[in-house]
Parts: C-alpha cells; sequence; structure tokens
C-alpha cells in the first residue's frame, strides 16, 4: 500500500495482532514494506550499510512501539516516517557534512552525463549534492509517495516549507543530471 | 541553468538552494526526472535479509523507551494547535501581568530604565 492511503482491512488485523503480540503479523506486515523503508533509507544517507543499519533501527522501533500507532495514517506512513528520522539520526552521528573539498573530490568522480540515464551513481551522486534537509524532503516525495502534509508532519515544517523543499530539489537534481532543456542531454 | 560547473554552493560545500526556483518543473523534465530517481537501481536487500532483520527486531524488548526518538508523535498531535503566545510576560508566581496598569500596553522596559523615547 502506498503511503497516504487508508488502512486496509487486512493490514489492520496484521497491526491488531502484531499489537497483541503476534510475531509472524508484525513480521508479514513489514515485509510488504521491505523495499521502500529501504529506498528511504538508502536515498537519505547514500551509502549501502548505513542504509542497512538505519533500516534495522526502524524495524526495531516499529516493534517496540507499535502500540503508539493510532492508526491515524496508513502503516507505511509511521513506518517511513521511523525509517527517515533513524536515517536523519545515523547521518548526524555517522556522516560528517560533506565539506568543500570533499565534495570537490566527488566531482571530480561524477559520472559523466551521458550514460546516466537511470544510472545508479549519478541519482547518488545527485542527491548527495543539496542539503539533507532538501534531501529528506525529496525523498519523502518521490519514493516514500507521502502527501505533503505527511512531510511536514515528519519534518516538523509548515507545508509551504516542503513545497518550496521539494521544488528546490527537484530543480537541484535535474540540473545536476542535466535533464532540463537546455541542458547537456 | 543548463551548466552544473557553475552552480553556487554554500559554506558547507552543498548546493546554494537559493539559487534554484520554487516553481514546478516542466512536464516533461519532470517525467524525466522521476524516471531517473526511481529507474535508478538499489542495493535492496534480499527477502531473507530482511527477515534476518526482523528476526532480531522482534528479540527486542517491546516495552523498552524509543530513546533514539525514531517514532512520530502520533499522540501528541500534530494538528492540535499550540497555545497563543500571552500578549505580555506574566509572573509566574501569581499570573499577574507587569503591565497590568500599563494604559498603552507597550513594554517600555524595567523600572527606571526609561530609554528616553517617550512611551511612559
Amino acid at each position: 500500500m502506498a503511503a497516504g492511503e487508508s488502512i486496509s482491512a487486512t493490514e489492520r488485523e496484521l497491526i491488531n495482532r502484531a499489537r497483541g503480540g503476534d510475531q509472524a503479523a508484525f513480521a508479514s506486515l513489514v515485509s510488504s514494506h521491505r523495499t521502500m523503508l529501504f529506498t528511504v533509507c538508502y536515498r537519505i544517507l547514500g551509502q549501502r550499510q548505513d542504509a542497512e543499519d538505519a533500516t534495522q533501527l526502524a524495524l526495531v522501533a516499529a516493534w517496540r512501539n507499535l502500540g503508539r500507532f493510532e492508526q491515524r495514517s496508513s502503516f507505511s506512513t509511521w513506518l517511513y516516517r521511523i525509517g527517515h528520522n533513524a536515517a536523519l539520526g545515523l547521518l548526524r552521528k555517522r556522516v560528517p557534512e560533506p565539506a568543500g573539498d570533499e565534495l570537490e573530490r566527488r566531482a571530480g568522480q561524477r559520472p559523466s552525463p551521458a550514460d546516466t540515464v537511470a544510472d545508479a551513481d549519478a541519482v547518488r551522486w545527485a542527491l548527495a549534492q543539496i542539503p539533507t534537509d532538501f534531501r529528506a524532503a525529496l525523498v519523502l516525495r518521490e519514493y516514500a509517495g507521502m502527501s505533503y502534509q505527511e512531510i511536514a508532519e515528519a519534518e516538523g515544517i509548515r507545508v509551504e516549507t516542503v513545497k518550496t523543499r521539494i521544488a528546490r530539489a527537484r530543480r537541484a537534481v535535474a540540473a545536476l543530471l542535466e535533464l532540463e532543456p537546455g541542458g547537456e542531454r | 541553468m543548463s551548466n552544473r560547473d557553475d552552480l553556487r554552493r554554500d559554506t558547507d560545500g552543498f548546493l546554494d538552494m537559493d539559487q534554484f526556483e520554487a516553481a514546478e518543473l516542466a512536464p516533461e523534465t519532470y517525467e524525466a526526472l522521476r524516471d531517473t530517481l526511481i529507474g535508478a537501481e538499489l542495493p535492496t536487500p534480499s527477502a531473507e535479509r530482511f527477515d534476518d532483520w526482523v528476526e532480531h527486531a522482534l528479540e527486542a524488548d517491546p516495552d523498552a523507551p524509543d530513546t533514539a526518538g525514531l517514532v512520530p508523535g502520533e499522540t501528541a498531535t500534530d494538528e492540535s494547535p499550540a497555545p497563543p503566545d500571552p500578549p505580555w510576560d506574566e509572573d509566574p508566581s501569581t499570573g499577574a501581568s507587569d503591565f497590568a496598569d500599563d494604559p498603552d500596553g507597550i513594554d517600555d522596559g524595567p523600572a527606571g530604565d526609561d530609554p528616553g523615547d517617550g512611551l511612559t
């Protein structure tokens, strides 16, 4: 189920059973969100190992706190928000914000636009060039499918700020990947 | 902006986002961006590996507090309006306003510290 949709009867039943301690129900509940939970973490962090750590932290937090999930949002939105928080927490702890020198080094390694269509390295490189708060908003919108309102709640900012961040982030990434008319491709 | 080498950066080395318009991309550009973002390959963990992580998570104490603050606070609803700021400082011990007798309601500063602005 995509973020923002209402909770299905099946999912509601799994949530209720998991809340009662049914581990198989919890496993079933989260397994359908495996790819997207990891994607949110990976696209924010840009590193596989960190993303795996963030995903595992999110799963532990979800299991421990399932009783706090009030089903006001979809389960996927709740889970992706936990993944987003875990990723940002790891980013603050483990990965120093890129300094100018580091980015210059990265710029020297950046992929050629000629072979960057659907190129994993190019997307990862482009996302790493924009500030964390812009990147997180873009990831929650484009990958997790969250609404502006849901992102605003996740980030603790106003909806208008979310819209601005996402629009600017899209423009920045499009410019880096040279997707805009007048670009090199 | 066609030349990415000309893009300005902030002091941390990230792109300076002020140089980008907060307007929607042209539909064809947005479609290309979406295709690129979604189409890029991901090192997604296998189902078996994910199951191992779930199994590990299930070993965690379900009653342990969320000390890392990872879980959204659904109980503290984001929709409830914050209480309005009081229009003036109140003495917390009495609730009395410092300016209860001030006819113009303007904070003139501590007594005896009139800057001479004619407000008192």
